[in-house]
């Protein structure tokens, strides 16, 4: 406890201080490796830390609410802490501060102050924020600076660690961590005044910190119990981050020889706590080491934390649980506890991410359970926004392209995130997976993944072609994928790009779509995605195999590839269409053309990773689950009943069994097919798979030798006679048995099948 | 009893027991009892109690393997590699240490091939086959299942092959296709996604036999 006349003699020297610092700019506090630490009522509290760089002789903290340092109060160290015997760290606890205010600050000694640092306390209100969780940093500094590095860009109100902070737990590399956590600081000039904001870290105990088990006090200051000293029981506490969330820490390493008792106390702790202060939070979320179920399969089960904390979370409604240790990436559903098992739940649950890869080298991730949604191997953390709505969790991969969120941009909005982080995106989530409460106060997954209807799909086939090089296929470019609208080489590039849809469930009408792009080289020019109209293969497909414009169908997106990394591009109502006729089988993908720009752009292929991936929402149309109203019957051409002045011949389609077409289809031939039975009246799409050279052709559908007409359909060139293309038009059918007739009211096509389709 | 006879006595101790010592001593096996044989980065073979070795020669299958070391070099047993390779694959989604980049199996293949390994330059990926041939169930309780006299820094985890187009496991089914991996601690096949992250063991054909 600070005393008065401490607090006093600390003003003096302050004041003697501030005077030489404004005589002299070159007296510096002789201080290094500063850190902020929460371990209790973050609105009021802070731990202040830092090391002499040296020798610091009097070191002491000055700190007020604004940038006028005449402002300012000193406090010196509550306590100093000696880890391993060489590394020692003083510890400033602040209280009684604002909530929810700016707190500024300097370390200074007897030699001057140091650099500025400032930091936001907790607000005491439902207002939303942002927070950073993950772990494993002891190894792959390259990949632990880029983390650290993107934190300062995120501006999170406070982080998670979940423990193994260095390798060896030893002087010189928890030194080197110290260091780089000065990469997590974000550059501000506040009035002028060059600041460094530092973000509050929340430790946990590893088993990489099990050489000593007082690390966590004695390099972070952190007092879970409030007993004033540094045990070994300072691994484990929970507190309020404010009514919007109450953080769980626990020590997952509690497990060996000895350390029973200590399980024992903190287990009894940990549901005495949940359940007397569990509730006074919207949502509570844990963090420890080892995970229960590690999803890389050269970890073995723990099954010991599974006894002790799975029943208590799902008893208690803890919402969200972020693990570490395996170095790789997962998220799974809400589950609740089984037999030594989990079992998926969407009436409320826990879910658990995580497995800690912030910088030490990613595992292999092989060990998916039931339960899990997606996994990886991956540099990662997780970046959570928490509201009294929702909780949205991310998963922010290392990369350099993350933009920085400036100061006036988290101040006017405090969940904003940065633009261009490369975003993980789960399979059937995709980038955000977002968590609300039962009534219970259970985690229930928002995402539509609980009905199973959004699937990611990685393309099967992809290339591009050109103008220029008309008879080139260039299937596997080291370019990857090209388009572009007049290269002085090529000429006009396009890309095409197809999907195997066959893990589609049938029956289904597609909600939502999108095509995600990893571009490689931008353009400040506008390029359409539209539907392909003729067959190809990634190996043989040409300028001329495709009939150049001939391939290009309706439009179903648009976008201006300006960033390079991910892009997700959103399709049109038309591109909707255009999949639910992909699915019934009429599947030549998409085709990327530039809207007149020559200013190029390339894509990752799928050949090269990362490449492009659908992404599908769908509905099960209630007929799927009535047989009866269900339909689809596929005639092929040369099965008529009687035909005039029409002959078959071998075919090159694809995609049904038969190997002929009707040919030679004149204007006023036509073909007959009888007896064919509609079960249920209703609406029919009928489709024509239809080539042809010319345009101008026109097929008429009739029943009953041309006493009806039902409808129709205009033929133009498809590019070739044997380059094939479904065409389709809705007609209104009572149930019966009905005698068809296509006639061909303007001949010069060739017909291979046609379809009725409910 | 005298002094004398007392020496007498010890000393017929010492001499007995170091006579059951040598009758005792460890013996090397005698040569031709392992079909691997040790090879120095030269590519010299190395009697079988000698070492440092940086690649195994398989008498059996004529596979000349490279050994996983613990020495933070290219060759570092837990750096972890994506499947990637001419121009397929996942660039850059494993660990190492010698690559300004994340790695990937190319990353390796190209300093390997460069540096020529044991007097190879030929190093490629494994087939599965290859790689199953080292399992070996001759081990001890949680080791890695591979003879770790010779292969002593290989872990339980898996070990990417040349074989892709693979197909995936349903969760991993979106990813399309992956490679399949050998796992040294169940001795299995199985497919991953190019993206995931294993260990490697490079395989070359071309080494001749030469002793110092």
């Amino acid at each position: 406890m600070l005393k008065a006349g401490m607090f006093k003699a600390g003003i003096f020297k302050t004041g003697i201080c501030f005077a030489l610092a404004c005589l002299s700019a070159a007296l510096q506090a002789a201080t290094t490796h500063h850190r902020l630490v929460w371990d209790s009522d973050p609105a009021r509290k802070a731990i202040i830390g830092f090391s002499p760089d040296g020798e610091s002789i009097d070191p002491y903290v000055r700190y007020g609410y604004s940038t006028d340092e005449n402002l300012w109060v000193s406090q010196t160290p509550n306590y100093s802490r000696l880890f391993n015997n060489g590394l020692l760290s003083y510890f400033v606890r602040l209280t009684n501060l604002k909530e929810n205010a700016a707190v500024y600050y300097r370390v200074c000694d007897n030699s001057g102050c140091g650099e500025r640092f400032w930091f936001k306390t907790a607000p005491v209100d439902l207002r939303p924020f942002v927070a950073i969780a993950g772990g494993d940093s002891r190894t792959g500094w390259t990949n632990r600076r880029a983390g650290n590095s993107l934190i300062a860009k995120i501006r999170p109100l406070f982080i998670m660690h979940g423990g193994d902070f260095t390798n060896n737990n030893n002087i010189a590399e928890v030194t080197e961590f110290l260091e780089d956590w000065t990469l997590t600081f974000s550059e501000d000039k506040i009035k002028g005044i060059p600041y460094k904001r530092i973000y509050p870290l929340i430790p946990t105990h590893g088993n990489h910190e099990d050489s000593n088990f007082k690390t966590l006090c004695r390099v972070f200051g952190v007092d879970f119990n409030n007993d004033g000293d540094c045990t070994t029981a300072d691994t484990y506490g929970a507190f309020n981050i404010s009514p919007l969330l109450r953080v769980y820490t626990l020590n997952s390493q509690y497990t060996g020889s000895g350390w029973s008792a200590h399980a024992s106390a903190m287990n009894s702790w940990l549901e005495t706590d949940l359940y007397e202060n569990g509730g006074d939070a919207l949502w509570r979320f844990a963090q420890y080491h080892k995970p229960m179920f590690p999803h890389h399969a050269g970890k073995r089960d723990n099954l010991h934390l599974f006894s002790w904390w799975a029943k208590l979370f799902y008893d208690y409604s803890m919402n969200l649980v972020v693990e570490s240790d395996t170095h790789i990436n997962k998220v799974t559903r809400a589950v609740r506890p089984g037999d030594n098992t989990f079992e998926v739940t969407t009436s409320g649950g826990t879910v658990y991410v995580g497995e800690g890869s912030w910088g030490a080298p990613a595992r292999s991730a092989n060990n998916p359970r039931p339960w899990t949604i997606d996994l990886a191997s991956i540099q990662q953390f997780k970046v959570i926004t928490v509201s009294k709505k929702n909780v949205e969790v991310r998963t922010a991969q290392f990369d350099e392209t993350a933009s920085t969120l400036s100061l006036t941009d988290r101040n006017k909005d405090a969940t904003r995130l940065p633009d261009n982080v490369n975003w993980w995106s789960a399979n059937g989530v995709g980038e955000t997976l977002i968590l609300i409460q039962s009534s219970a106060g259970r985690t229930i997954i928002d995402n539509d993944i609980n009905n199973g209807n959004i699937i990611e799909v990685y393309a099967a086939e992809d290339t591009y072609v050109a103008s220029e090089r008309a008879n080139k296929n260039f299937n596997n470019s080291s370019e990857g994928l090209l388009a572009d609208g007049q290269g002085s080489i090529y000429g006009s590039l396009s890309t095409l790009i197809k999907w195997n849809l066959s893990s589609i469930p049938a029956c289904v009408t597609v909600t939502g779509a999108s095509v995600r792009l990893n571009i490689t080289n931008t353009s400040t020019g506008s390029y359409t995605i539209r539907n392909g109209l003729n067959h190809w293969h990634e190996q043989t497909a040409t300028w001329n195999t495709l009939g150049g414009a001939a391939h290009l169908g309706a439009p179903l997106a648009s976008f201006t590839p300006d960033t390079t990394g991910t892009r997700t591009i959103p399709f049109t109502s038309d591109g909707l269409a255009a999949i639910q006729s992909w699915l019934r089988g009429d599947n030549n993908g998409l085709v990327i053309t530039s809207d007149g720009t020559t200013d190029g752009v390339d894509f990752a292929s799928r050949e090269q990773g990362a490449g492009p991936t659908l992404i599908l929402e769908y509905r099960q149309n209630s007929s799927c689950s009535d047989p009866a109203l269900a339909y689809k019957k596929m005639i092929q051409a040369e099965d008529y009943t009687e035909q005039s002045g029409v002959q078959p011949q071998p075919t090159t389609d694809t995609g049904s069994d038969d190997e002929q077409n009707l040919g030679w289809i004149d204007t006023g031939d036509w073909m007959t097919y009888s007896r064919i039975r509609i079960p249920t009246s209703g609406i029919y799409t009928i489709e024509y798979r239809i080539a042809s050279p010319n345009n101008g052709g026109r097929l008429t559908l009739e029943l009953n030798n041309g006493e009806t007409t039902l409808g129709n359909i205009d033929i133009n060139s498809t590019g070739g006679w044997q380059s094939w293309r479904t065409l389709s038009h809705p007609i209104e059918l009572p149930a019966g048995t009905y005698n068809f007739r296509l006639h061909a009211t303007t001949g010069g096509w060739n017909l291979n099948w046609w379809r009725i389709v409910r | 009893m005298t002094p004398f006879k007392r020496t007498g006595i010890l000393i017929g101790i010492i001499f007995a027991a170091g006579f059951y010592a040598f009758l005792n001593r460890p013996l090397p096996p005698p040569p031709g009892d392992s079909p691997l044989i040790k090879i120095d980065d030269q590519g010299q073979s190395l009697a079988i109690w000698s070492g440092p070795w940086s690649c195994v020669y398989d008498t059996r299958t004529g596979l000349l393997w490279e050994v996983k070391t613990d020495t933070e070099d290219i060759h570092h047993s837990t750096w972890t590699f994506s499947w990637f390779l001419s121009g397929r694959g996942t660039e850059n989604q494993g660990d190492c240490y010698f690559e300004a980049k994340r790695c990937d199996t190319t990353d390796l293949l190209t300093r390997v091939n460069q540096k020529k390994l044991c007097g190879s330059g030929d190093w490629r990926l494994p087939t599965s086959a290859e790689l199953l041939s080292l399992v070996s169930q001759d081990v001890l309780p949680g080791e890695a299942l591979i003879d770790k006299d010779f292969f002593p820094q290989v872990q339980r985890g898996d070990y990417w092959t040349s074989e892709a187009e693979q197909e995936l496991a349903p969760i991993y089914r979106h990813l399309g296709t992956g490679a399949l991996v050998v796992n040294f601690s169940d001795g299995t096949a199985n497919s991953l996604p190019y993206r995931n992250a294993a260990f490697v063991m490079l395989v070359s054909d071309t080494h001749k036999i030469s002793k110092k």
